[in-house]
């Protein structure tokens, strides 16, 4: 998977975030780099970063969905990571992934 | 009514000394390293369809968020979660004197289960229900909601 690739599926993830009932807000988290295209979007009282991880073990990164429900937390981007899933997932499949990770659906993944 | 759990030595535990529930699948285990108990997402979702209102009660400084997050990726879902954060500005506050760890009687928890002998001591100082919870015990879901069906007879004959 190409750097585009990545980027392009995070851009979707956070359409998703979207669909699914979140707002973009205008918070830029410090430490967040300038060419970050990254977004905080708000539901509820919480606030979402999509983002990606390397994880030990696997070489491949995942799609990584964090997590505060503090404003002055998500100025400062100290985000709590709650849900991961494969970059390869069908839109419908990232639909399912997203929607749990915003406590809209259940997905139960143990 | 209210029951709330202690998390660390309690829903917590080492695979190495307990059964476990499942791991969650990668990487959400290298995200959530904490294990559950084996038996905590059928008593939680047990006590829940009887009626109770389900609580975190822990002294660690966890954030809300992690904590829901973690316990949603079994499909448990708390009634209400106080941490060290929340406890520290809603029962300690301004307070001079230094207040126990946890006060379950603060948010008229009827039921609080912990390991800690410290907080079993607390109870008849303070005046809050407890039920210990720290070796392995298999029966230890039964004795859980045996003892909240007892403590709800009792407070609803008051």
């Amino acid at each position: 998977m190409t750097e585009q690739d990545k980027r392009e599926r995070i851009a979707y993830a956070e359409y998703l975030l979207v669909k699914s009932g979140a707002a973009p807000t205008d918070i830029k988290p410090r430490g967040q780099g300038e060419k970050e295209n990254r977004h905080v979007y708000i539901l509820g009282d919480n606030y979402y970063r999509i983002g990606e991880a390397v994880f030990e073990g696997i070489d491949d990164p995942y799609v990584v969905v964090s997590c505060t429900d503090t404003k002055k937390y998500a100025e400062y981007g100290l985000f709590d990571d709650i849900h991961a899933f494969e970059f390869n997932l069908s839109n419908e499949e990232m639909e399912k992934e997203i929607r749990f990770a915003l406590g809209l659906d259940e997905l139960f993944t143990s | 009514m209210k029951i709330s759990f202690d998390l660390d030595e309690v829903l917590f535990v080492s695979p190495d000394t307990f059964e476990v529930e499942p791991e969650l699948k990668f990487p959400l285990n290298k995200m959530f390293t904490e294990r559950l108990r084996k038996g905590t997402v059928y008593l939680i979702n047990e006590l829940q369809k009887r009626g109770f209102e389900v609580w975190v009660y822990t002294s660690s400084f966890r954030s809300d968020v992690y904590i829901k997050g973690l316990f949603r990726q079994y499909g448990i879902h708390f009634d209400q979660i106080v941490n060290g954060y929340r406890h520290k500005a809603e029962v300690q506050g301004n307070r001079e004197q230094l207040l126990p760890q946890k006060m379950p009687q603060f948010y008229r928890i009827s039921l609080h289960i912990d390991d800690e002998d410290v907080i079993v001591q607390n109870a008849r100082t303070y005046g809050y229900k407890v039920l210990q919870i720290c070796e392995p015990d298999p029966d230890w879901t039964t004795k859980i909601i045996d003892e909240a069906e007892r403590i709800r007879k009792l407070e609803e004959g008051k």
